[in-house]
Parts: C-alpha cells; sequence; structure tokens
C-alpha cells in the first residue's frame, strides 16, 4: 500500500499529559487448510457414491471381455484334390449341389462353415491330426490382448496405379500419404487433382507438401510427382518458381462422399503436366501442413503402429453364445449317400453366423504401459490371428499371412501382388504345415495402423487399419488365386483424450508426454479425461467397475472377407457396406 | 507538549515488515499417516474390496486322444444286493428313459463339494448338478410289447430291421457319463470357482454325490465303493472315508488349459489314485454305489 500522506507516529506517554506507553499489537492473518490433529475426534462423512468414484479412479486395473460376431461370405470355391475318404473331402460342400461328386477327387466345391468359425466341431481340413475337444477354440484363431508400444516410419508400402500395366508407386510409410494426381480441367478451371486411398485430412484452410525422398519411387509409365514449377509471364518477364508446398482450394471431384479422398489445386495445365512429365497423371505423397510458416511444429508424421502383445496364448476364455442366432440365416445341404464320393450320406454347412464370448484371463495395469507418444496407453487391443491348424492356408517358407492395408484389398478383380505372404509376411510363423502356427507370446510385436499425427493438433489419425490375407493351399484345394481378408487388431478404448488442448508454461506442472511449443514456448497436452467423464460429442469412456477392477466390454462384427477374381462387386460392396455401418 | 516528531515519508511501493515466526513442527508426515488410516478405516467400515472373478475349470486328464480332458462316470443302484449300472432299480422303466419321460429328465444327480470330510467341522462351498440325459444312450434293450407297444408293433410293421431273435430293440439310457468341454455334452464338467485363492485359500475339495429320483421323490445318497452293509465284517463306517472323492483345483501358468481340476480316489488312508480318466478299465471311472440303509 502507498499514499502520499504524511503519517506520524507518537509514542503512548507523550501522546498527552499523564498518558503511558503501552504495548501495540499486529493481527496478522495467517491462512491454513490444515485440519487440527486432534486424536479421537475426528469424523468423517461415510458415502457410499463417493468412496465408488474414489476408488474406480484410484484402480488402475483391467478385465477385458466381449463379444465376437463372426461375419464371413463363404464365397471362394475350388477343386478339393485330396482322397475320397479325406476329412477334407467329407466336410465339402459340392457343387453343383443337386449333382454332389459322386466320381470322386477332384471335386468342386466350397470349404465347410467350420473353416471360419472359432471353436470347430471337428477335424475338417487335409491335416490327419487328432481332434480335441479342448484346444479346438484355438484350431482356427487365437486372440490376444496387445498396446501400441512404438511406431515404425520405414515400413514399405505400394499403391498401385494400374495393375495390368504394372504401374505403381513404393514409398514409406514416413512419406505420408500417398496419392494419384492428375492435371485436368473442371468447371474451366485448370487444376491438379489428387486422389487418396484414405482419407486426407485437409480443409480448404490447410496446407500440404508434396515429398520428395529418395525412399518413394515409381515403376511402369506412371510419373513421379515430386514439386511443381509454376511459370508467370510479368509484362513479358518469365519468372518460375518451384514449389512443394500449396494450399487447397477446394475439396471432391464432385462425386457424393469423395470430398474426402480427393483435393484440388488451381494451376495452369502446363505447369501440372509439366510437373507429370507431360503426362496427365502421376503419383506422390504428400504431408498435411497446419501453418506453412512453421513447418517443423504443425507438420504431419506418418508411421505404422507397432503392437506388442501383453498376453499369453493361454490366458483367454472363448465360449460359445447361447440363444443367439446369426444376422444372415444358416445355409447348408445334406447329400444323400450316391452324391459323395465315400458312399457316405452327410450334411454340410455352408454358412452359419455364430457369435462367441471372449474374456481376457490376465488382469492388466494400466500403469505399466506407455504408448508410443510416450502417453500412458488410451487403448488396448484385440488381437486375433489365423492359426491354421487344419492346414488349409498356404504358408510361404514358414509364415502363413500376408499384410496390406486398404488399397491393398480393392475389390477390382485382382489380388494385390503386395498382399501375399511371400512379399510381405506377418510375424505369424508355421513350420509345420500339420500342426498350425507356433502362437505368438507375451512381447511378441505386429504391425497395425497406418497412421498421421500432427505435433501441432496432438493427436493420431488411423488413416487406414491393417489387414492380413488368407491364400488357400493349392496343392489341397485349386482356386482362381482368390484370397480372404481379416482385421487382426480392435481398438478398445479405455481412457480417453481431450479434445482441447492444455498449456502450461512451467515445466514442472506438465505431464511427462506435454510436448513443448518452441514457436509459443509453451507447454502443450491433451489431458486425458477421468472414468465416466464425457466431453460434448460423446468422447469419454465409462464402463462397470468391481472386484476393484475396471471391466470394459468389446463387441466387434469380425469380417472375413473374399477379396478375388470372381466375385461380384455388388456382393463385395454389400458386405463392406455392412462392415462399415457395424463398426 | 513535548513529543518526539518522528516523520515518514511515504513512497511509491509497498512496505514489508519482517516478522520472524519461530517454528518448531514435529508433525513430519503426521498429517499424511492420518489421511491413510482414515482411507483404511473408511475401507474397511463401508467397502472392503474383494475379488470375486470366477473362471472354468476343466478337468485334467492323462487320457490318450480322443478322450483327452473327457472325464468318465459311472454310478451304480442295487438289485439286491447286486450293484448295477442301470436305472431300472430306481423304479424306471425302460420306455420312460426311451420316451425321455419328465420323470426320468427331471431327475438329476447333485455333487457336493465341501471344505473338509469331516462331517463335524465341514461347510459346504458349492454344487453341481448333472441331468440324467448327460448319460450314455447305448444300452441295448428288448422293447416290451406291453409297456410300448406303439414302438413295438411300428418297428414289427416297419420290416424289423434292428430286431435281435425277431424282437424290436431300442438304446435306452443307462447311468454311465462322459463329459468332455465339447458342445452337448458339458453341463456339469466344468467347475466354477474363484481365479485367485485371496477370498478363500483352499484349494482342494471332497465331492459327495446324491440321485435326486423325480420319479419317486427320493434321494439316494451315493457312496465311493460298495455298501459296507453288503460285508457283515464293516459296522463301523466313517462318513469320511465313504462318501467323498478327492478334487484339487490348480492352475496350469503356461499350459492349455489354463485353469484344471483333478479327481483322486479319498477313504481313511488318505488320497488316492487318479480317477475319471479312462472308460475302460472301469475301475479308472469316477464311480458311485448307493448307499444300502442299515
Amino acid at each position: 500500500m502507498s499514499n502520499e500522506k504524511n503519517i506520524r507516529i507518537v509514542k503512548g506517554a507523550e501522546r498527552f499529559q499523564g498518558s503511558q506507553d503501552k504495548d501495540e499489537s499486529i493481527q496478522l492473518g495467517l491462512l491454513s487448510d490444515r485440519r487440527n490433529y486432534l486424536e479421537g475426534n475426528r469424523n468423517l462423512a461415510l458415502n457410499l457414491q463417493d468412496q465408488f468414484e474414489f476408488e474406480r479412479g484410484y484402480s488402475n486395473t483391467y478385465r477385458l471381455y466381449g463379444k465376437i460376431d463372426l461375419i464371413y461370405e463363404n464365397a471362394i470355391s475350388g477343386t478339393c484334390t485330396t482322397s475320397n475318404t479325406s476329412n477334407w473331402m467329407d466336410n465339402m460342400y459340392f457343387i453343383p449341389e443337386h449333382i454332389g461328386c459322386p466320381g470322386g477327387t477332384p471335386c468342386s466345391g466350397y470349404p465347410p462353415s467350420m473353416l471360419f468359425e472359432f471353436i470347430p466341431q471337428k477335424i475338417y481340413g487335409p491335416v490327419t491330426t487328432t481332434f480335441m475337444d479342448i484346444t479346438a477354440y484355438q484350431d482356427n484363431w487365437v486372440t490376444y490382448i496387445s498396446y501400441v508400444d512404438s511406431h515404425d516410419t520405414q515400413q514399405d508400402m505400394k499403391l498401385y496405379y494400374d495393375y495390368t500395366t504394372n504401374e505403381y508407386l513404393s514409398f514409406d510409410s514416413g512419406d505420408g500419404i500417398p496419392f494419384i494426381v492428375s492435371a485436368t480441367t473442371l468447371n474451366g478451371n485448370d487444376i491438379l487433382q489428387f486422389v487418396c486411398p484414405v482419407d486426407h485430412g485437409l480443409t480448404t484452410k490447410m496446407y500440404f507438401e508434396i515429398q520428395n525422398n529418395n525412399t518413394m519411387s515409381v515403376n511402369g509409365g506412371v510419373n513421379l510427382l515430386t514439386d511443381v514449377t509454376i511459370t508467370v509471364n510479368i509484362g513479358g518477364f518469365i519468372n518460375t518458381t518451384t514449389k512443394q508446398i500449396f494450399k487447397v482450394d477446394f475439396l471432391g471431384n464432385g462425386n457424393v462422399g469423395m470430398d474426402s479422398k480427393v483435393f484440388n489445386i488451381i494451376m495452369d495445365l502446363n505447369d501440372g503436366m509439366s510437373a507429370l512429365g507431360g503426362n496427365t497423371y502421376g503419383m506422390g505423397t504428400f504431408k498435411r501442413i497446419i501453418n506453412p510458416d512453421n513447418l517443423a511444429e504443425t507438420r504431419s508424421e506418418y508411421y505404422v503402429h507397432q503392437h506388442k502383445l501383453i498376453t499369453k496364448s493361454n490366458e483367454y476364455v472363448l465360449d460359445r453364445t447361447g440363444f443367439e442366432n446369426g444376422i444372415f440365416p444358416k445355409k447348408g445341404r445334406v447329400y444323400k449317400a450316391k452324391r459323395t464320393p465315400n458312399g457316405g450320406a452327410k450334411t454340410v454347412i455352408k454358412e452359419e453366423f455364430k457369435s462367441y464370448l471372449w474374456n481376457c484371463d490376465k488382469d492388466i495395469n494400466r500403469d505399466e504401459y506407455y504408448d508410443n507418444r510416450n502417453r500412458p496407453i488410451t487403448d488396448l487391443y484385440l488381437s486375433i490371428f489365423q492359426t491354421n491348424r487344419n492346414g488349409v492356408w498356404d504358408k510361404s517358407g514358414n509364415r502363413l499371412c500376408g499384410y496390406g492395408w486398404n488399397w491393398n484389398f480393392t475389390n477390382v478383380g485382382v489380388v494385390d501382388p503386395y498382399v501375399s505372404n511371400t512379399n510381405h509376411p506377418a510375424n505369424l510363423v508355421q513350420t509345420n504345415i500339420n500342426e498350425g502356427i507356433v502362437f505368438p507370446t507375451e512381447g511378441d510385436v505386429f504391425r497395425g495402423a497406418f497412421v498421421e499425427y500432427n505435433p501441432y493438433e496432438l493427436e493420431e489419425r488411423i488413416l487406414s487399419e491393417i489387414g492380413h490375407s488368407l491364400a488357400f493351399r493349392q496343392s489341397k484345394f485349386i482356386t482362381d488365386g482368390s484370397i480372404y481378408k481379416y482385421q487382426p487388431h480392435h481398438r478398445i478404448p479405455i481412457r480417453k483424450l481431450s479434445t482441447s488442448i492444455t498449456r502450461e508454461m512451467e515445466f514442472e506442472m506438465t505431464p511427462q508426454y506435454a510436448r513443448y511449443l518452441v514457436s509459443e514456448g509453451v507447454h502443450r497436452w491433451r489431458t486425458m479425461l477421468p472414468i465416466g467423464v464425457y466431453e460434448e460429442g460423446g468422447n469419454g469412456v465409462s464402463y462397470p467397475y468391481l472386484n476393484d477392477k475396471h471391466y470394459p466390454y468389446l463387441g466387434i462384427e469380425f469380417l472375413v472377407q473374399p477379396i478375388g477374381f470372381n466375385h461380384s462387386g455388388e456382393t463385395i460392396t454389400m458386405i463392406q457396406q455392412f462392415g462399415d455401418v457395424c463398426e | 507538549m513535548s513529543v518526539n516528531r518522528i516523520q515518514i515519508k511515504a513512497k511509491l511501493g509497498d512496505k514489508n515488515v519482517t516478522i520472524p515466526l519461530g517454528q518448531s513442527f514435529d508433525e513430519l508426515g503426521r498429517e499424511d499417516s492420518v489421511k491413510t488410516w482414515e482411507i483404511v478405516e473408511q475401507q474397511d467400515a463401508i467397502n472392503i474390496i474383494r475379488d470375486y472373478e470366477t473362471t472354468k475349470y476343466s478337468y485334467s486328464n492323462s487320457g490318450t486322444a480322443p478322450y483327452e480332458y473327457n472325464v468318465f462316470y459311472e454310478f451304480n443302484f442295487l438289485t439286491g444286493n447286486t450293484y448295477t449300472p442301470d436305472f431300472n432299480p430306481q423304479g424306471f422303466m425302460d420306455f420312460e428313459m426311451y420316451r425321455l419321460k419328465k420323470s426320468f429328465t427331471k431327475s438329476f444327480f447333485k455333487f457336493d463339494f465341501y471344505d473338509s470330510p469331516l462331517q463335524e467341522d465341514q461347510k459346504i462351498m458349492f454344487t453341481m448338478t448333472m441331468p440324467l440325459t448327460n448319460c450314455k444312450k447305448e444300452k441295448d434293450v428288448l422293447v416290451k410289447k406291453f409297456e410300448d407297444p406303439l414302438e413295438y408293433w411300428a418297428q414289427k410293421s416297419a420290416g424289423c430291421d434292428n430286431c435281435v431273435g425277431g424282437n424290436p430293440v431300442y438304446d435306452i439310457y443307462w447311468p454311465k457319463v462322459q463329459l468332455g468341454p465339447s458342445k452337448g455334452n458339458n453341463e456339469g464338467y466344468y467347475i466354477q470357482w474363484y481365479k485367485n485363492r485371496d477370498l478363500y485359500s483352499g484349494d482342494t475339495f471332497y465331492m459327495s454325490c446324491k440321485f435326486y429320483n423325480a420319479k419317486t421323490g427320493k434321494v439316494v445318497r451315493m457312496l465311493n465303493k460298495p455298501s459296507w452293509n453288503l460285508s457283515p465284517v464293516i459296522d463301523n463306517p466313517e462318513a469320511s472315508e465313504w462318501y467323498y472323492y478327492w478334487v484339487k483345483l490348480s492352475t496350469n501358468t503356461n499350459g492349455i488349459p489354463k485353469y484344471v481340476y483333478t479327481v483322486r480316489e479319498f477313504d481313511n488312508n488318505g488320497v488316492g489314485g487318479e480317477k475319471g480318466m479312462f472308460d475302460n478299465p472301469p475301475a479308472t471311472q469316477i464311480r458311485f454305489y448307493e448307499y444300502k440303509t442299515p
């Protein structure tokens, strides 16, 4: 406090005659939030709801469970070449149905529904092993719990422009989002139109940077777009500038739903074609940018998740659901004895859509795991892998499945060579065709989704989930080469990050995963929302809490999808749409 | 008035008075300790956290293919002084079993699991029931014309393809059971019990059996060996010797299945050999015998 007035201090004895000195005191107000420690006099109001909230917030242990609805289309037929008395032949759904296969091997048909089921009732494949009830739940599939432990920016990828002319782009995951670009004219404007196989994530206020890295290359006649040279004629003076960073001018190509896949920039057609080596089309990759003046802190990073398993193969329980019928009708047929090669009548189920209850047997302590961005994990994953104990699927070398991303599994009547287990084998080892895979174990690492991370937005965006491919063993079942695809990793949200970003100047006040933004001089992070707290838009999680454990539930539609040569686009589109709706 | 004039010229800016406060706290951490004590007391008072999570325990079996992990039971009833694995002594007629009459399908075996074989201080921990339709339907019997004339004449008029000596036959249930993890014959196979031992540390139980007869309304107590009343030598039976099989739950950390139980003989001599692994020889089954009232 300050003032401009004079203050006189007069001693007590000198104020007036007869007055005396006396002590003066100053009252100091000391605030304290401590309660007195009085033994025997400590009261606390007990409240069950508060106690529940306290314990729930304190617990970090998770028990995961859920339901798997199996959805597939048993669409790939072939020729069974095993003996007339083999299990494989005996379980084959013969075609034409009204004739069967009285003449014996080779017989045309479809595999039985047991090929897809999680708990087959017997040995149905070309192996000669003995069926065991107790392990049947792992004869086709095995499940684990995993989390994203790290990421890989050097995962090689391939996007085909044309399968018949073998034109494609090779790139690494760190190069960004691939595109097919064309120089064209739309509504009187010369444009470069970029078509992406995944959502580009751009708006018309954003910028993107065309990449020019030595990890990118093209094959065939397609050209690689690495930059664009703009030529400007100013009063007869020709000025050229080479650019890699552009602002998006508009989205889409006029078709419904394509705004998220297509973006355009307006430029002279000659400049565009020149950048494409004189062609009207080319390929390349780009990275999304928030602020072109601050590339280092606002340019997106791209990578592939690396999942680490945190359970063993015996740490889950799988049961059939009772009283639940599949969404599609069951299809099967009774073959009379005269229509089978071994002279025995049989009933074969071709399609039946069963559901299963899964239950992770291991208590998972969230405190023990940090994700690839050094954050406490927010997602766990139910990871499902094919086990091939019936010896139906082809193993190349010692690897069972191939892998790829959405653009590698498009329904264009061709199987992308990228996804074969010879070219890109998943981490599933099978040394003996009669014994199934060597079960992965705790700590094993598998590839996951293709992801964008923007350091300014502080969040990841899933561009494409990974898929595994399964090809039939041609020595036992001759097909046209069509394959099946399934998604191995299924996300179980256990916590959510806030949609808003928290800022703090002092380092001591920040969590360990906060990022320091040099341009603004602040630490920034997204707060982890407490359980049961939701932000606008439904961002948040809530799940049962009992036994001092959290019980998040995951119900999935496990889609096994045919990809290949002779399947009608209509049918496959239907099943894709179904999957999209349910997800 | 003579006064000592002291003049303080105010300046811009705050004035500070430093007051030294001597402190000698000895409560370092005591507040925290009290807080912890509060939480503990609160926990004890209103919400003791216990883990009630259960899982299914499969029968652990050293049998051979295709019967690994299958468990075999046999139940014997008295006809006079002779034990036979047959439901007829319990009043069920063949056609009632063949036609699944309610008196048959509503009957069941009930297994009680105790923490101790000593009746004076034992507690029942859990029970399991097994319907009679879990039994094998493989006993060939002649169709009796006056018991089941419909079936008798139906087979006769159809050409009697399956007749024996000109008499129609059919399969009926008999009290032999094979349970496994597969669909259809697993009711009574799995034991549901706690995953960990925090709530109850015991992992050994003593299994007894009773037969609930829905036709007669009687409960028949079963023994683990033929009744002593058939032998005049033994006249002082002890419950711990006659009623129980020894069941132990265990965890197989790396194996499949992970949670298993084993069944062994039990009597006054203690725990005996493993039971239930095979159908043959019969001695390897889990066998129960009707208790004959003295």
